[in-house]
């Protein structure tokens, strides 16, 4: 636990530089913003349920719960969860200090009234939609969406409201961030109804686009009605702009366009029988045609074409034996505004034409809709309350993130044949969303207040907890949280704005955020086990001169700490506080005693012990 | 000394574990397997050995009528003359000069075949051996073969490439490609910013500190942590390190290779499998000639033609080219016909590439192109094609499995048929 009178001590002595990203917007302690509570799913209440339902599970299991957190690991870890990034030593200081009783539900409820909590899960937003990108080209659009998404978010959009946004999203990508999703698969049908399902659903139903799954409910038809509700939209590039940018756009078959949708249809028909085509053109009566006798013709215009392809003995004119083994070429595009279910056995064929129907609800809508019609409709359906898995992949999703375990073992495969762990709390989490209008707060203010998020941390796979329920699963940090942290335990000052260049994280923030990105991210659907670190990872941390510069010498965030304190143990806590938000345990400031003995020079022994802890297992993960 | 600890000597010792998993543990232990059974199941696993894979990628899609199949009496050929090689018979355009003094080495391939024209899509394709998908992220064919064949006792990453390229999708980090962007020089923040002997105590402090921290809960992050840090440590510390640094080679070597990006990274690629890394892939972008395509052509052949033509025989004098595979391709060819701009367009439905060592048998050449050049003539080769004659070449079951993250297994490659003659 945190010693109140060493923290008292240590805070009149140092001037805490504060962290920039943290603290520019501060909260009135005494500003009270208290959570709705007039219907039936109150968040107080929910709460207690969720943990009575889990608790008599794990009583059934004979599994003790782990403890509840110190103050410490609770405030670390609900700012990670909610403004991705670590507390300075003041926050950490008050909050210990604090005797009230309300304080964690208080302290959720500042964060949640932070910009940073919009900020910080549009940029997970972000990762979850341009991780699967299959168009390259739409990742520059990534800061674009992030801007939409947290303008969303601050303004308390409710999640149905986004999501029928991003279904049904038309206009510049360059300057509309809701038209993500659709750019990031080029306005693909089939790729954006797979994504659709995945994402707002949790149901992979792009297994069932190849063949009829055994273990799935759902059929290859089915998922082909899915995407029958994408085929009329185009992803089109902007005329003249530069750099080049793209809008997603409807693009309707008009009755013009079906008009002149296949040139050669009609020439199709004529040399079928082509002896009156002959007596009517071969006006020289050579028995063949040549340009300038058909230049009147249906097909004059379309001749050239004709002549390249089945001219064989090259006397630029036809005879009928040519001309009858033509074959025309199949219509490039398909024009028709519907959408084709590929003949697995004979892939080049069109295929069969498929009617949109949502798959969960069996539900159709009338053939031959405009695109925005079929979007729109599917978007109702999909965030109708009717359809479970709507609200149940947005609760998996938030709790698995936050507790870094969910109800379904992967993030996004639920689905009637997966297993949900402890059913009703994820059943009672959902209709609690529901019937909050999809407040997507709601669910933080939930979850966060239940005890089994405040509890410690434990490893399912060295402990005899195997409901991973008992207890919180620490995680490691996304790209973000860790960029975040670094340049508060660094104390690095840097309005995030600056445009000014320069080495190391001091240059321009938003590029050096973006190549941290390219180096740590990672996809955040992905199971916590596939998201361990990399050589490169573990290089930049070890040897990289943009971070480690700022931990060497006397004017470094270092030697500041060992200038002020002349007690050994002083610095060791700050840094310890700096470092990890937490005070170190005995055993470790035993370990530290001992190797500045080793090393003799308090500056160089204290950087080491900087740069161990900006290494370690723990300044990297979600505790 | 059991005979497991026997064949750990050598370059590339086995590796047991990955031994054991395609063994089946289960077999051995119900005693289903002999003694002798799993010795000779060793020599199988042992031939396996040393087997290694460099990818030349010519990216943007260059020009099969400029590289390995002119056509000098067609009007498409312009201004690319076909020049008479090593190898009686065969014909290769003017511009690769060094590469037809080597042809008894080398097998082309000029009825390459695919329907994908779009760069994007037509690189993941040769890449992964499968269409993009949004749901699944396929292994680069480099994590394949890493993953089934790389050694857990070399300390250089298994999968190096010159140049960005595909990961290795669901098979993890371990097999993602070690991006150099700069080959000749050490990569990027391996050398330690403190002393050799403050940074290993450093080291030391951290490894003490950790011990807290695993026992609160946290035992398998803290244990995989400690590993990937060995790991890297062991990397930065191993003199294999030094394979980086081309500055210890012969001035006349790194000449014949040339001084230039592609050149280097040929001379890296040779270098790093001597030092045990299995894939290496060497990129030379540039190919996408919608305009000028003889100039241009020329002018990156020029670079291409003397590296190609060193590092395969390079690896003959040093006995790597039976156990190396050498691949020189890109994401498709280009339209027999020129353009208005003098250049050729995407064209997928021919294209050509080059293959060397790894068992292949040089100084022929496997199908072949319409005269016009806008069909395959003779014996289509598709991407699956040639995935199952490089399984062939590395001695790699084609259809070996991994499972998918959501359960569903899948082979290095679907379908498809070696080449046979490569090999015969």
């Amino acid at each position: 636990m945190t010693n109140p009178m060493l923290l008292r001590i240590s805070l009149s002595l140092i001037i805490t530089t504060g962290c920039v990203i943290l603290s520019s917007v501060s909260v009135q302690a005494n500003e009270r913003i208290s959570p709705p509570d007039s219907t039936d799913f109150a968040v107080g209440k929910i709460a207690n349920q969720i943990d009575q339902l889990i608790e008599k599970n794990l009583i059934q299991e004979e599994k003790t719960p782990s403890e509840l957190v110190n103050d410490e690991d609770f405030l670390r870890r609900a700012s990670f969860d909610l403004i991705g990034g670590i507390p300075n030593v003041d926050e950490i200081t008050e909050f210990g200090l604090n005797p009230d009783e309300s304080k964690r539900a208080d302290k959720i409820e500042e964060l949640l009234a932070r910009p940073e909590f919009a900020q910080n899960w549009a940029r997970y937003w972000r990762d979850v939609i341009y991780s699967r990108a299959t168009d390259p080209r739409s990742l520059r659009q990534q800061p674009v969406f992030q801007k939409w998404m947290a303008e969303q978010i601050e303004k308390g959009e409710s999640w149905d409201k986004i999501t029928s946004s991003l279904i049904t999203a038309t206009g510049d990508a360059s300057k509309e961030g809701s038209t993500a999703l659709m750019y990031a698969h080029s306005g693909n049908a089939v790729e954006i109804a797979s994504e659709t399902s995945r994402i707002f659903m949790g149901i992979q139903i792009q297994c069932a686009q190849c063949h009829d799954s055994k273990d799935e409910s759902w059929k290859r038809e089915q998922f082909h009605q899915l995407a029958a509700f994408f085929p009329r939209m185009i992803v089109k590039r902007n005329s003249q702009d530069k750099p080049r940018t793209f809008s997603v756009l409807s693009n309707d078959p008009s009755p013009a366009k079906a008009k002149i949708k296949d040139p050669f249809k009609r020439f199709e028909q004529l040399i079928a029988n082509p002896q009156p085509l002959f007596k009517k053109f071969d006006s020289n009566n050579d028995q063949k045609l040549q340009k300038k006798e058909v230049a009147n013709a249906p097909f004059g215009k379309q001749f050239g074409r004709i002549l390249k392809k089945a001219d064989q003995d090259g006397d630029k004119a036809l005879s009928v034996i040519e001309l009858k083994s033509f074959k025309p070429p199949k219509p490039r595009r398909n024009r028709s505004g519907e959408h084709f279910m590929p003949d697995l056995n004979d892939p080049s064929s069109k295929g069969t034409k498929i009617d949109p129907v949502f798959f969960v609800s069996n539900k159709e809508i009338e053939t031959g809709l405009s695109d925005q019609e079929r979007r729109q409709a599917l978007a109702k359906m999909i965030t109708s309350p009717e359809n479970e898995w709507f609200a149940k992949a947005y609760v998996n999703r938030i709790w698995s993130t936050l507790n870094g375990h969910g109800f379904y073992e992967v993030i996004d495969d639920m689905g009637p044949e997966r297993y949900a762990m402890h059913q009703e709390v994820i059943d009672l989490l959902s209709q609690g969303f529901v019937a909050n209008g999809y407040d997507m707060k709601w669910v933080y203010r939930v979850i966060m207040n239940t005890q089994t998020y405040q509890r410690q941390i434990a490893d399912p796979m060295h402990s005899d907890l195997t409901d991973e329920f008992a207890a919180n699963t620490p995680v490691r940090l996304r790209a973000d949280h860790l960029f975040d942290s670094l340049i508060c335990a660094l104390e690095i000052q840097e309005p995030l704005a600056a445009k000014k260049r320069g080495k190391g994280l001091r240059g321009n923030v938003n590029s050096a955020r973006s190549q941290f990105q390219a180096l740590f991210g990672h996809d955040p659907s992905a199971t916590s086990d596939e998201t361990s670190g990399t050589i490169p990872q573990t290089l930049f941390m070890m040897n990289s001169p943009r971070i480690n510069r700022y931990l060497l010498g006397k004017d470094s965030v270092v030697g500041k700490l060992v200038e002020t304190f002349e007690n050994d143990d002083d610095v060791t806590t700050e840094i310890y506080l700096k470092v990890l938000g937490r005070e170190p345990h005995e055993e470790e400031e035993a370990i530290m005693t001992e190797y500045l003995a080793e090393v003799g020079d308090r500056q160089e022994a204290f950087e080491d012990l900087y740069w161990s802890l900006l290494n370690s297992t723990e300044f990297m993960t979600k505790r | 000394m059991t005979i497991h600890e026997q064949v750990q000597f050598g370059r590339r010792g086995l590796n047991r574990r990955r031994f054991m998993h395609h063994v089946s543990a289960a077999a051995l232990a119900a005693g289903t397997l002999s003694f002798r059974d799993v010795v000779s199941l060793q020599a199988e696993e042992l031939q396996k050995q040393n087997r290694s894979m460099i990818l030349l990628w010519m990216g943007g899609g260059p020009s099969q009528l400029e590289m390995f199949d002119p056509k000098p009496e067609h009007e498409n050929t312009g201004e690319t003359k076909a020049i008479e090689t090593s190898v009686p018979g065969i014909q290769i355009a003017h511009a690769w000069e060094k590469t037809a003094g080597i042809m008894e080495e080398v097998a082309l391939i000029r009825s390459m075949t695919s329907k994908e024209g779009n760069h994007r899509r037509a690189t993941y394709t040769a890449h992964t051996g499968y269409a993009p998908s949004g749901s699944v992220k396929h292994p680069s064919l480099a994590a394949n073969v890493a993953y089934r064949l790389a050694e857990e006792s070399v300390s250089i990453p298994s999968v190096v490439s010159v140049g960005n390229t595909l990961g290795a999708g669901y098979l993890g980090v371990d097999y993602d490609p070690f991006i150099i962007k700069d080959p000749g020089k050490l990569p990027e923040n391996t050398s330690p910013l403190v002393p050799e002997k403050r940074f290993e105590r450093r080291l030391g402090l951290l490894g003490r500190l950790e011990d807290g921290f695993a026992n609160q809960g946290a035992k398998s992050l803290v244990t995989s942590h400690k590993k990937l840090y060995k790991k890297t440590q062991n990397m930065i510390m191993s003199p294999d390190l030094q394979a980086f640094d081309l500055s210890e080679e012969p001035q006349e070597l790194q000449d014949q290779y040339g001084k230039n990006k592609f050149g280097k990274g040929c001379l890296l690629a040779r270098r790093l499998i001597e030092a045990g890394t299995t894939f290496v892939e060497v990129q030379m972008g540039g190919w996408d000639t919608h305009t000028e395509v003889f100039e241009r052509t020329t002018k990156q052949a020029g670079q291409v033609d003397p590296a190609f033509a060193a590092l395969v025989t390079d690896l003959k004098e040093r006995g790597l080219l039976e156990t190396t595979t050498v691949v020189l391709m890109g994401e498709f060819g280009r339209t027999p016909k020129l353009n208005a701009r003098g250049g050729r367009d995407h064209f997928p439905r021919v294209f050509n590439l080059a293959m060397a060592g790894g068992g292949i048998r040089g100084g022929q050449v496997i199908g072949s192109s319409s005269p016009n050049g806008q069909e395959v003539h003779e014996r289509p080769v598709t991407i699956p094609d040639l995935y199952n004659s490089i399984c062939h070449s590395l001695k790699l079951d084609p259809t070996d499995e991994t499972m998918s993250p959501l359960g569903r297994p899948m082979a290095i490659v679907e379908g498809g048929e070696t080449v046979s003659e490569l090999f015969g």
